[in-house]
């Protein structure tokens, strides 16, 4: 049994005004409901595929973006809550070529297996950096605790957290994007 | 290195063309028995030939591999192969994985098997292709071929000062060999680029976004579909699968924006949107009217479950008389080992996207096994299968057959549906319940000492409900018969390693109870785990220090060197009693070791690595918490083909599986699977890590075995191994969670009366049954 049906006006009640964030440093006007998750929003509609979907409930961390610089699960953030503010995804970071310390300290270290996780690593890690540019081990491991890595890299990931320390303070400590 | 999912064009284009040197094979033949899933898939429509190595005029190598990446970074390894045996520049070499027109008929990615045994006609196929080149020049140059020498696809010859570039002597000819199986490869001292640390050519478009796994794919006029999964969470048998839907009711979607179908057969029920947000409100919202189903047996106490499970015993081994050393025995043991139903737990829930047109099929998936899933899209589109075509693209890592394949055929349904391209995303929940469990297990010893200490027999017997999973919608549209098949697949390294005179090994064949297939160490971790309990329990019975014991009793001088390797890297304490290790504070110390030779694939299998593990623990007194401090993991896999690869998915493998014997249990209530999210199963924590050290033995001459796997079989034993070195307590039941140590500790009553465990009913709380039994059978 197959009930197709003609597509419905997108939103019934009227477009809805346009919301206006800075997704890696590009102004984005975008006409949807502000009740879209920004993962969905930068996935499908901005077609960046650096955050992840991995669990839709922020225990999990493949989703992390930077949100004005914080990290943050895009996963359950709403569109309107990113309104006005700078988005940062993984492909703001740096580019290929021009890897970001962060990244380039996790290629370094080879600190991927599937690297479906890599994404909330990174973006995580930078977030720690810039707030603190020399963590101590117990300090990378508190703030890393939240993202979930099922491959078991995380020997490789934490090298790559005290590569990128080192890395970022050699390159100076305003070296992120 | 390059990897790709294809070139853009069929390779069988190149058949007619000039500039090409091709190394080719007749189809490989159809399977072996139904239930080896390593077997190549039957019926492999339109693989008259199989490309392994293709050179071009313009220096190319092209490599196919029937095997995929499931996040191991296999192609590295396989790209550095094919290097080393042509003499190209490795990043010359472009390796094709996965795409199901492409590449040869190789069976489903299990068992650590792509070195191993995927690898060896690839690597032939490499070397014969260099022969021919060097032939090929030595014609040009007028020199004998063995004064020719290759560096980087550059044939030269040194006395006469001349060189010919290997595109160059294939330009205007068109060359096929077929795969000859006797070809020389290279002695490893010529080695240049095998067991070298190359850097994995996937991380670098990992790290900056740029990669594309199967949630990436996107196609022009895609649309977004979701499934509702039956209300039997995680159960795939029964005649109540697939018959079970009353009714849904469309309008309670009517008002979703974008929506263009709602679509059932059978049980199965998806939802299509033209937006990705309004296909998960469409899924969450619609309303769907169910039948009831017969409840499963309660799982948290698996033991009683399996027991009761009806199943075929199958004798692997008899050897001397068992019975009459059992009877004789000074000090008779009776052992049970219980493991729990785990997950594969993928972080990534599956995806696919489908295309469904009249001239044919195409599936991007993150399937294992490409020729599989295209034979079950055939079988459920009822199309030929040479109008399907698997494009296969890296997912997250799955260790085992996750929810891939299903996800793949919902995709193919929900575009047939449409007419369009449908993207379909497994959510968190549905990936957890419905992933094919890696199933609880039970293990019974029967053994003891004789009165010199030696072991008095060895009896086995090991039950594993666990099959290869059909593909889900297969079942819920009625086009598979929900009956439960049996695969023979519990016999993993069931015949244990040491030297036991008598000795009875029985696997009870069974069907799963609940939905179950393999995961990593299949049947073995477990079967291993009883393995090195028991002889654990042996040794501390004997008065014999533990590793002292085993080597007492082992044949295998690989094994033993890898033992002693271990054992000295660990600064390993011979002693005889536990808690010789001094406590701080409220932490009790202990250190505990276990060994396996991981032997898969049908009885009586191939081994793979060698493995054996010194685990050190901290148990802390008042809470029962379980802290792994240190691993130091031996193995002995051969030659290497990229050591920084074999170290990494042995960290990997020892992190994933302290995780999985420290607090993973799938948790179930009388719908069937409980736990649904991270909260509810809670995988290693960057706070639990331990530090690793790896004692890789170095036989280069070697043939080169499957790694990684093999070094997550030992963990469970060498955990609980410590645990009793630090509490004087056995346990025989992982998870050694907080709450199991704790009640222990304290001497706690079992909070389950057995009678209800072996009732199956469905009750919380196995831990405190086998603990009990644990405690008493220290006496």
């Amino acid at each position: 049994m197959v009930a197709s049906r003609p597509a419905s006006p997108s939103h019934p009640s009227g477009p809805p005004r346009p919301i206006d964030l800075t997704v890696n440093g590009r102004a984005v006007s975008l006409v949807l409901p502000g009740s879209v998750s920004l993962l969905t929003v930068l996935r499908n509609d901005l077609e960046l595929n650096g955050p992840k979907y991995g669990c839709g409930l922020g225990q999990c961390g493949a989703c992390t973006v930077l949100l004005d610089g914080v990290p943050a699960r895009a996963c359950v953030v709403p569109l309107r809550v990113a309104a006005g503010r700078h988005v940062v995804t993984l492909e703001g970071l740096g580019s290929s070529g021009a890897l970001h310390p962060v990244q380039q300290a996790f290629v370094d270290e080879q600190a991927a297996q599937c690297g479906y996780c890599l994404n909330g690593m990174i973006m995580t890690t930078v977030a720690l950096l810039d707030r603190n540019p020399a963590p101590d081990e117990a300090e990378i491991r508190r703030e890393l605790s939240g993202n979930l890595c099922r491959c078991g890299t995380h020997v490789e990931i934490l090298r790559a957290v005290r590569r990128a320390a080192a890395l970022r303070q050699g390159a100076g400590p305003e070296s992120r994007s | 290195m390059s990897l790709s999912p294809g070139p853009g064009s069929h390779w069988r284009d190149q058949l007619g063309r000039d500039g090409v040197l091709l190394v080719l094979r007749g189809a490989h033949p159809a399977s072996g028995p139904r239930e080896e899933p390593a077997a190549a898939s039957p019926n492999p429509e339109g693989h008259g030939l199989e490309l392994f190595i293709a050179v071009d005029q313009d220096g190319r190598v092209t490599a196919y591999n029937g095997h995929v990446d499931l996040g191991t970074g296999i192609g590295t390894a396989l790209g550095q192969i094919v290097a080393e045996e042509l003499d190209v520049a490795f990043e010359q070499v472009t390796v094709v994985l996965g795409h199901s027109a492409l590449v040869p008929n190789q069976g489903a990615t299990i068992a650590s098997e792509t070195i191993q045994v995927t690898a060896i006609p690839l690597r032939r196929a490499a070397a014969q292709a260099r022969h021919h080149l060097v032939a090929l020049a030595a014609v040009e140059l007028d020199v004998a071929p063995d004064e020719l020498e290759v560096m980087d696809g550059v044939v030269r010859c040194g006395r006469r000062n001349e060189q010919r570039q290997y595109g160059d002597l294939l330009r205007g000819r068109h060359i096929r060999l077929t795969l000859d199986d006797a070809t020389p490869v290279k002695p490893v001292e010529h080695y240049r680029v095998v067991g070298q640390r190359v850097p994995r050519a996937d991380i670098p478009a990992k790290a900056d976004g740029s990669f594309t796994y199967v949630h990436d794919v996107r196609v022009p006029g895609m649309l977004h579909g979701r499934v509702v999964r039956p209300p039997y969470a995680g159960l795939d048998h029964g005649p109540f699968v697939g018959r079970s839907l009353v009714s849904v009711d469309q309008a309670s979607v009517a008002h979703i924006p974008g929506l263009v179908a709602v679509v059932t057969l059978g049980d199965f029920v998806g939802v299509v949107a033209e937006r990705e947000e309004n296909a998960a409100l469409a899924a969450d919202t619609l309303v769907v009217h169910w039948r009831g189903w017969d409840r499963p047996p309660g799982l948290n106490a698996p033991e009683g479950a399996i027991r009761a499970n009806p199943a075929t015993a199958r004798r692997l081994l008899d050897r001397g008389d068992l019975d009459a050393a059992l009877a004789s025995a000074a000090t008779p043991m009776r052992r049970s080992y219980v493991w729990p139903y785990q997950l594969h737990g993928s972080i990534g829930p599956s995806c696919a996207v489908a295309d469904v047109r009249p001239d044919g099929v195409t599936l991007w998936s993150g399937t294992q096994n490409p020729l599989m899933m295209r034979t079950d899209v055939a079988r459920l589109l009822g199309v030929p299968e040479a109008s399907v075509a698997v494009l296969r693209h890296e997912a997250a890592g799955c260790y085992g057959r996750n929810c891939a394949d299903d996800v793949g055929a919902d995709a193919v349904l929900l575009s047939r549906a449409c007419g369009r391209p449908v993207r379909v995303q497994l959510t968190r929940a549905q990936e957890h319940v419905w992933e094919p469990k890696g199933a609880g297990q039970v293990m019974d010893v029967a053994g003891g000492l004789t009165a010199e200490g030696a072991p008095a027999g060895y009896g086995f017997e090991t039950r594993y409900p666990s099959n290869g999973a059909p593909t889900l919608a297969l079942l819920l549209t009625g086009i598979v018969a929900p009956d439960p098949q049996v695969f023979a697949m519990g016999d993993r390294t069931a015949v244990p390693p040491y030297r036991y005179a008598d000795a009875r090994v029985t696997v009870h064949d069974m069907p799963p109870i609940v939905r179950a297939s393999w995961f990593r160490g299949v049947s073995a971790l477990p079967n291993s785990f009883a393995h090195e309990s028991f002889i654990d329990e042996l040794a501390t019975e004997a008065g014999v220090d533990p590793i002292e014991y085993r080597l007492r009793h082992l044949d295998d001088p690989r094994a033993a060197d890898m033992i002693r390797a271990v054992a000295e890297r660990a600064g390993w304490q011979p002693h005889t009693v536990p808690q010789t290790m001094a406590p701080d504070g409220d932490w009790l110390r202990g250190r505990g070791f276990a060994y396996a030779l991981y032997v898969h694939g049908t009885f009586p299998g191939t081994a793979a690595a060698w493995s054996a593990w010194v685990a050190d623990v901290a148990v802390n007194r008042i809470t029962g918490e379980v802290a792994v401090e240190r691993v130091v993991v031996g193995q002995d896999q051969g030659a290497v083909v990229n050591p920084a690869g074999v170290e990494h998915q042995i960290h990997g493998n020892v992190l994933q599986s302290t995780g999985r014997v420290l607090a993973e249990r799938v948790e179930f209530d009388d719908g069937g699977v409980a736990s649904r999210d991270w909260g509810s199963y809670p995988i290693l924590s960057f706070a639990q890590v331990p530090a690793i050290d790896v004692v890789s033995m170095p036989r280069p001459h070697d043939p080169p075995l499957g790694v990684g796997e093999s070094a997550a079989v030992p963990s469970a034993a060498a955990i609980a191994n410590a645990i009793f070195d630090a509490t004087g307590i056995r346990f025989r039941a992982p998870p050694f969670t907080a709450d199991v140590v704790r009640a222990a500790l304290q001497g706690l009553p079992s909070p389950v009366p057995a009678a209800a465990v072996a009732a199956g009913k469905p009750r919380r709380i196995l831990p405190g049954v086998t603990l009990a039994r644990g405690l008493a059978g220290q006496g």
